[in-house]
């Protein structure tokens, strides 16, 4: 069509923009002033229903060298969908305003914690936008300092600590009361000693060729990994499968009590 | 200069964030509150550089496809969630994006898990070894049993498939403990990380 066309001239161009978005907006206004609460609702299901088709049909209608007449349309709808949920995004930084700036008005025991969490927000956001668009070397240095010396760090470090954390909780989950028990802790050992040095010291005298080789502690841990966790995984994946379906289901014929209008 | 400010910045940064693992005190609160500022600050940049930008502000504007705005459009009704009166606009994009994603959800389990099943069920003869048989084989219990365990439309009461379920309860159980098994050794592979880097770049106790 050609009024979708892309235009050239740049005040046709502003133009064009500004009267899409007051249209959009009249359009909208026109909606909630003449439009009932069920035809509303009426809307949503049915919108939620079309799109629902989309992606689906898409996949399943007859393709012609994997092509159909939905398929040039899948790349821009992605864009689309990533577009629009990236507007979402201000939407959980408005939340998180709201929590940290009424911890510092009404001065909260840390409020301190929230100032400083809105300084680096803005110190790293400021620095890596003039680092990329502005290229000003302050602003290289700074960012350089927030990110490798302080943002990568931190994210490791954070990360690491789990480690800790895991151990712990596996030494009160690993007692030995039942099979079960055993099974986790021994599978958990094999995987663990197939990985460092000590553990595979421990069967290096075990021949590298063979039958035997097959009891070599890093020839186990990949064993359980390939053959054990890999089917493990595949069957709970399967599981998962069904329930993603059911529920998509549920979601695409507005079943959910939550999609309503006024549901909770 | 900078890189021994980033070096300095970084072993702070790290002993701060263990001084958790001795009890709950101010200089961990710090940095975590300092680690989600500047995640959130890194996110702003990225969703502009990696999302907006590309997709949607050199589109509209620098290759004149103005019907982007229309993005802006729908993106900007989320924001009527605050009003009661005008909630119905933000359903609206909210409901349509699911039913879109619910679409996807067929696709992408169609395209993920029906390879899966398919390689699942790999020969027991005709394969180079006795071994790759009997793993093959070994696969395809596993998975049958596991499935069978968290099939509870049919009772597991009678054998044979009491014993079959327990056996899946057991494989889950293995399973279970590998998948411990490597995560652990990841996060202690980071753990070893930071402990080289405090010894090595920033001590220089160890050298390589």
């Amino acid at each position: 069509m050609r009024i979708f066309h892309p235009i050239k001239d740049p005040i046709l161009l502003t133009a064009c923009i500004i009267a899409s978005l007051l249209g959009s907006f009249l359009v909208l206004a026109l909606m909630h002033k003449f439009l009932s609460m069920r035809a509303k609702g009426r809307l949503i299901t049915a919108l939620t229903f079309l799109a629902g088709f989309f992606y689906s049909l898409e996949f399943f209608l007859p393709a012609k060298d994997g092509k159909n007449f939905l398929t040039p349309w899948v790349e821009p709808v992605g864009d689309a969908l990533a577009v629009i949920g990236a507007f979402a995004f201000p939407l959980g930084l408005i939340s998180l305003a709201v929590v940290h700036l009424g911890n510092i008005r009404r001065r909260r025991e840390g409020w301190y914690f929230s100032l400083f969490l809105f300084i680096a927000m803005l110190a790293m956001a400021l620095s890596a936008f003039l680092n990329h668009y502005a290229r000003l070397p302050l602003a290289k240095n700074i960012f350089t300092c927030l990110f490798s010396g302080l943002y990568i760090p931190l994210g490791v470090a954070m990360m690491s600590t789990l480690a800790f954390y895991i151990v712990s909780a596996a030494y009160r989950a690993f007692r030995v009361t039942n099979v079960e028990a055993v099974l986790m802790m021994g599978a958990a050992i094999i995987v663990m000693l197939g990985q460092i040095p000590f553990g595979m010291w421990l069967t290096s005298w075990l021949p590298m060729q063979g039958i035997v080789a097959s009891l070599r502690i890093e020839n186990l841990s990949n064993w359980f990994m390939t053959v054990v966790n890999m089917s493990v995984q595949r069957a709970i994946g399967f599981g998962l499968a069904i329930g993603g379906i059911a529920m998509a289901l549920r979601v695409w014929l507005s079943l959910e009590r939550g999609m309503q209008l006024g549901g909770k | 200069m900078v890189e021994v400010i980033v070096t300095w910045l970084a072993a702070i940064a790290t002993l701060g964030i263990y001084s958790i693992l001795y009890k709950e005190n101010p200089i961990y609160r710090f940095f975590e509150h300092l680690f989600i500022g500047l995640g959130l600050g890194w996110t702003i940049f990225e969703v502009w550089k990696d999302i907006l930008q590309p997709k949607w502000w050199t589109p509209m504007v620098v290759e004149g496809k103005w019907y982007w705005i229309f993005a802006f459009v729908i993106g900007s009704l989320y924001y009527f969630i605050f009003s009661p009166r005008f909630a119905w606009m933000a359903r609206l994009v909210i409901s349509t994006l699911m039913g879109l994603s619910a679409g996807l959800v067929f696709k992408v389990t169609a395209a993920i898990y029906i390879p899966q099943i398919e390689a699942s069920f790999r020969p027991i003869t005709f394969v180079p070894s006795i071994a790759r048989g009997l793993n093959n084989l070994l696969s395809t219990i596993i998975l049958l049993c596991v499935i069978l365990y968290f099939l509870f439309t049919i009772s597991h009461e009678k054998q044979p498939l009491a014993g079959a379920s327990k056996l899946g309860r057991w494989f889950i159980m293995l399973g279970l403990g590998a998948m411990f098994g490597s995560t652990v050794m990841a996060r202690l592979s980071l753990f070893i990380d930071r402990l080289t880097f405090l010894l090595h770049d920033w001590l220089k106790v160890i050298k390589f």
